[in-house]
C-alpha cells in the first residue's frame, strides 16, 4: 500500500514538476475551444479508451505518455492501466495549475500597471474580479467537460474536503452550468454596480426597482436557456427568494414545505431588503417609500404563507424562530462575556508587567543613590499598599487649595513629598530623604 | 496529492465531518469542538511529515487550495511586481523562513479585538522583511514595503485625493512607520484620521506650506466622503471643491457656537442644527441628493468636529 501511494505521489509530483516547466517554457496548455466541446463524457470509466496512435517512437517512456491534448493524456494513461481516480486527480490538478498560472500572468500585469502612491480604481478592481471569475468559470468548465463531474464533487476530492454542500447546478447539462453561470456572473455585476451606487446613501424607491428588474431579466435569461422543470429546480436552489426563506424563516420540515414557500416568495419577489451601507449601519433610516413597500411586501407574504402551510403550522414556525434566535442570543452573550473576560485578564497581565517595569526604574534610580535593592522594593511595596488611601487624601487636598495654578501645584509637591518622606525615611532610614529628593528631580 | 488528501480525509471524516445540508435546509456554521480541533490539527501535522517523508518535498496544503480554487492573495500577490526568477527566490525564502506562513496569511487569528489585529499584522510584515532582504535588492526591498505594509495601506487610504509622487509616499511612510502607526489603536487612529492637525503638520514639516494646505483639504474625511459620493453619482470635481467649503464654513461656524461662552446649551444645539441644516441644503444644491447624503454618514460632531461645550 505504502509502495503503491509512494508511486502514485511521485507520477503528481513529477506532473506537477513538468506542468510548471511547461507553463514557463512552453505556450500555455492548448484550452478546449467551447465549441469543440460535447455533451458531458460521463464517467472516465464508462468510455472507451481510444487506441494510442503515436506515428514516431517516443524518446522515454514518459514522452509516451504526455500530450499537451487533454483528451489524449487521459487516454494514453487508461491504455497504461491507470486507475480512474488517478487519471481525474493527475488531469484535474494539472488543468487547475495552467488556469493558476493565467490567473498569475494577469495579476501580474494588474500589479506590475499599479500606482502605488493611491488606492486601485474601482473600475480596476471590478475589471480584474470579472477577469477572475471568467478564468474560474472556464476553468470550471473545462474540467467539468472532461471529467464529467460536477466541480464541487471535482474540487472537494482533489483537496479531500468533506461535501457539506451541493452544486446548485448539479442537475444540469454541462453546456447548460456553463451558460447558468456566465448569466449569473453578469447579473452579479449588475446588481453589485447599482449596490455600489448606493453605497453613498440608501438605495431609494428607484433603485429598489432597478434591482428587481435585474432579477427578472436574469430570470428571462435564464428561462432562455433552461427548460421550465430546470429554471424552477434552480429557482429553488439559487434565487433571491430561496435566499429569503432560509435566511429569514426557520426551517422548513421537509422539502416540499421549503418549495412552497419559496413558491410563495418568488411569486411576490421577496428579496434580502435593498438597503445601504449608512441604513445596515443604523445611521440613517431608508427610504420611506422603500421601507412602505417592503413592510407591505412582507405583510402580504406572511398572509400568502399562512394560506399555503397553514395558520398552526405557522404558528409552530414562528415559535420555532424565536427560539432560534433566543438560543442566537444566548450563544452571542456568551462569547461576549467570555471576550470580556479574556480583556480583563489581558488588562491584568499589562497592569502587572507595567508595575514591573515601574519596579525596575525604581530600584535602578534608588540603586544610584546607594540605596539596596531590599530597601527599594520594601519602599515599593508599602506605597502600592498606600496607594488608594493616599490617592484619596491628595484629590481631598487639591479640591481645597486656593491660589494660582502655580501655588498650588507647589502645595501639591510638598504634601507629596512629606507623605512619602515620611514613608521612606519609617522603611529605609536616613536615606530616605535623599530618595524623595531624587524622585522630585525634574523630568522623574 | 489528491490520493494523500483522499486519504487523511477519510481520517479527518471520523473526528469531525460537517453535515451535508440540502438545498432546503438553512446553513449552519458548524465548527469542530476545541478537542476535534486539536485532533485536526495533530493530523495535519502528520500528513506534512508524510509527504516530506516520501517525496523529500514540501507541497503546502493551503497552496494546493489555492490552485484548485485559483487565488493569489498576500505576499504571493504582493511580490508579483518583481521578475519571475525574483519572485521565486523571495517566496522560497519565505517558506523556508516560516512553512505555515501561507496559511497564516490567509487567516490572521480572531480574538484580542482590531488593535491585536493590526500590531499581529504590521508585526509578521515586519518579520517578512529580513528574510526577504536575503532575496531582494535594497530597492525591490523597498518597493515591496511600499506596495504592501499595512502603514502604507493605511496611508493610501488617507492620501487617495493627495497626487502624492512616489518620493512624496514614501516620506510619508517612513515618517509613519518611524511613529510606530502600525502598532497603534484603533481609537487612536481614528482621532489622528477626524483631526488632521498632527498629520498635516508633519506634511509641512516634509514638503511645505504648499502642500500642507493641499493635504489638509484632500485628506479631510468630510472631503474624501464628499469626493468619492459625488465620483459615485457622475457629479463634476469643481462641485466636490465647493461642496468642501460648504462643510468647511459650516464647520467653523459650529465651532464658534460651541465655544461661545454667552450661549446656553440647548441654544448651542439649536444654533447647531440650524447650521447643519443649511449647508445640508446647500449641499443638496451642489452635489445632489444621492452624493449630499454620503457626507452625511458622519454623526453631527464628528462630522463638523467637536469643540468643547
Amino acid at each position: 500500500m505504502r509502495r503503491l501511494l509512494q508511486l502514485n505521489l511521485l507520477l503528481n509530483i513529477l506532473l506537477l514538476v513538468a506542468v510548471g516547466w511547461r507553463s514557463v517554457h512552453q505556450p500555455p496548455l492548448n484550452r478546449l475551444p467551447r465549441g469543440e466541446v460535447g455533451p458531458p463524457a460521463g464517467k472516465l470509466s464508462q468510455r472507451p479508451a481510444p487506441p494510442r496512435a503515436p506515428a514516431f517512437q517516443p524518446a522515454t517512456p514518459w514522452a509516451a505518455i504526455e500530450s499537451a491534448d487533454p483528451r489524449r493524456f487521459i487516454a494514453n494513461l487508461r491504455a497504461l492501466g491507470c486507475p480512474d481516480e488517478t487519471i481525474r486527480d493527475i488531469v484535474a490538478l494539472r488543468i487547475c495549475r495552467a488556469f493558476w498560472d493565467r490567473l498569475v500572468e494577469l495579476e501580474t500585469a494588474s500589479v506590475r500597471a499599479w500606482d502605488f502612491t493611491r488606492n486601485r480604481d474601482e473600475r480596476e478592481w471590478r475589471e480584474s474580479w470579472r477577469q477572475q471569475r471568467e478564468l474560474r468559470n472556464e476553468m470550471i468548465y473545462t474540467l467539468e467537460s472532461l471529467l464529467g463531474q460536477d466541480w464541487l464533487v471535482l474540487s472537494g476530492a482533489l483537496l479531500g474536503l468533506s461535501e457539506e454542500r451541493r452544486d446548485p447546478t448539479g442537475c444540469l447539462s454541462v453546456e447548460k452550468r456553463r451558460q447558468v453561470r456566465e448569466v449569473d456572473l453578469r447579473y452579479v455585476e449588475l446588481k453589485r454596480d447599482l449596490a455600489r451606487k448606493g453605497s453613498s446613501g440608501p438605495l431609494d424607491a428607484e433603485g429598489a426597482a432597478q434591482l428587481k428588474e435585474l432579477e427578472r431579466q436574469r430570470q428571462t435569461e435564464l428561462a432562455a436557456i433552461l427548460s421550465p422543470q430546470e429554471l424552477e429546480d434552480y429557482l429553488y436552489r439559487k434565487s433571491p427568494a430561496a435566499d429569503y426563506v432560509r435566511q429569514n424563516l426557520s426551517e422548513a420540515k421537509s422539502e416540499s414545505e421549503f418549495r412552497a414557500m419559496v413558491k410563495v416568495a418568488l411569486d411576490l419577489e421577496m428579496a434580502k431588503s435593498p438597503t445601504a451601507a449608512a441604513q445596515r449601519m443604523g445611521v440613517e433610516p431608508g427610504d420611506p417609500a422603500v421601507t412602505k413597500a417592503e413592510a407591505e411586501r412582507k405583510a402580504a407574504f406572511e398572509q400568502r404563507l399562512k394560506e399555503v402551510v397553514g395558520a398552526a403550522r405557522m404558528a409552530e414556525r414562528q415559535a420555532e424562530e424565536e427560539l432560534r434566535l433566543a438560543d442566537e442570543r444566548k450563544l452571542q452573550a456568551a462569547q461576549q462575556a467570555e471576550e470580556e473576560q479574556r480583556l480583563a485578564a489581558e488588562r491584568a497581565l499589562q497592569g502587572a508587567q507595567e508595575e514591573q517595569r515601574q519596579r525596575g526604574r525604581f530600584t535602578e534610580m534608588a540603586a544610584s543613590i546607594g540605596i539596596a535593592e531590599a530597601d527599594a522594593q520594601r519602599f515599593f511595596d508599602r506605597v502600592k499598599e498606600l496607594e488608594p488611601i493616599l490617592k484619596a487624601k491628595f484629590a481631598a487636598t487639591e479640591k481645597s487649595l486656593s491660589g494660582t495654578e502655580e501655588e498650588k501645584r507647589k502645595q501639591m509637591d510638598d504634601l507629596a513629598k512629606a507623605e512619602l518622606g515620611e514613608i521612606a525615611v519609617e522603611i529605609i532610614g536616613a536615606k530616605g530623604e535623599a530618595l524623595i529628593r531624587k524622585m522630585a528631580e525634574p523630568g522623574r | 496529492m489528491a490520493d494523500l488528501n483522499q486519504l487523511f480525509a477519510a481520517r479527518a471524516a471520523a473526528i469531525w465531518k460537517p453535515r451535508v445540508r440540502e438545498y432546503w435546509q438553512k446553513s449552519k456554521d458548524e465548527q469542530p469542538s476545541p478537542e476535534q480541533e486539536k485532533q485536526l490539527l495533530a493530523l495535519s501535522k502528520e500528513k506534512t511529515a508524510v509527504l516530506q517523508e516520501l517525496l523529500s518535498v514540501r507541497l503546502g496544503e493551503q497552496r494546493m487550495r489555492d490552485t484548485v480554487y485559483l487565488r493569489v492573495y498576500g505576499s504571493e500577490r504582493d511580490l508579483l511586481f518583481l521578475p519571475a526568477d525574483k519572485r521565486a527566490a523571495a517566496l522560497q525564502a519565505l517558506a523556508d523562513a516560516d512553512p505555515e506562513r501561507k496559511a497564516d496569511e490567509l487567516d490572521l487569528p480572531g480574538g484580542g479585538g482590531l488593535t491585536a489585529y493590526r500590531a499581529l499584522e504590521q508585526k509578521r510584515f515586519d518579520e517578512t522583511l529580513p528574510t526577504l532582504a536575503k532575496a531582494l535588492s535594497p530597492a525591490e526591498l523597498e518597493e515591496f514595503r511600499l506596495r504592501g505594509s499595512p502603514t502604507a495601506n493605511a496611508l493610501r487610504n488617507e492620501v487617495q485625493y493627495f497626487n502624492c509622487t512616489p518620493e512624496e509616499f514614501r516620506q510619508l511612510a517612513d515618517s509613519r512607520e518611524d511613529a510606530g502607526e502600525g502598532y497603534k489603536n484603533p481609537g487612536e487612529l481614528e482621532a489622528s484620521y477626524m483631526d488632521r492637525t498632527a498629520a498635516t503638520a508633519e506634511v509641512r514639516k516634509l514638503f511645505g506650506d504648499e502642500r500642507a494646505k493641499e493635504f489638509e483639504r484632500v485628506t479631510d474625511p468630510c472631503y474624501i466622503r464628499t469626493r468619492r459620493a459625488a465620483e459615485e453619482q457622475g457629479v463634476p470635481l469643481e462641485r466636490v471643491d465647493q461642496a468642501w467649503e460648504v462643510i468647511r464654513d459650516a464647520r467653523a461656524a459650529v465651532g464658534l457656537v460651541w465655544k461661545s461662552t454667552n450661549l446656553a446649551g440647548q441654544e448651542k444645539n439649536r444654533q447647531t442644527q440650524a447650521l447643519v441644516q443649511q449647508a445640508e441644503a446647500r449641499l443638496n444644491e451642489l452635489v445632489g441628493q444621492k452624493a449630499a447624503r454620503g457626507v452625511r454618514f458622519f454623526p453631527v460632531d464628528s462630522y463638523f468636529g467637536k469643540p468643547s461645550p
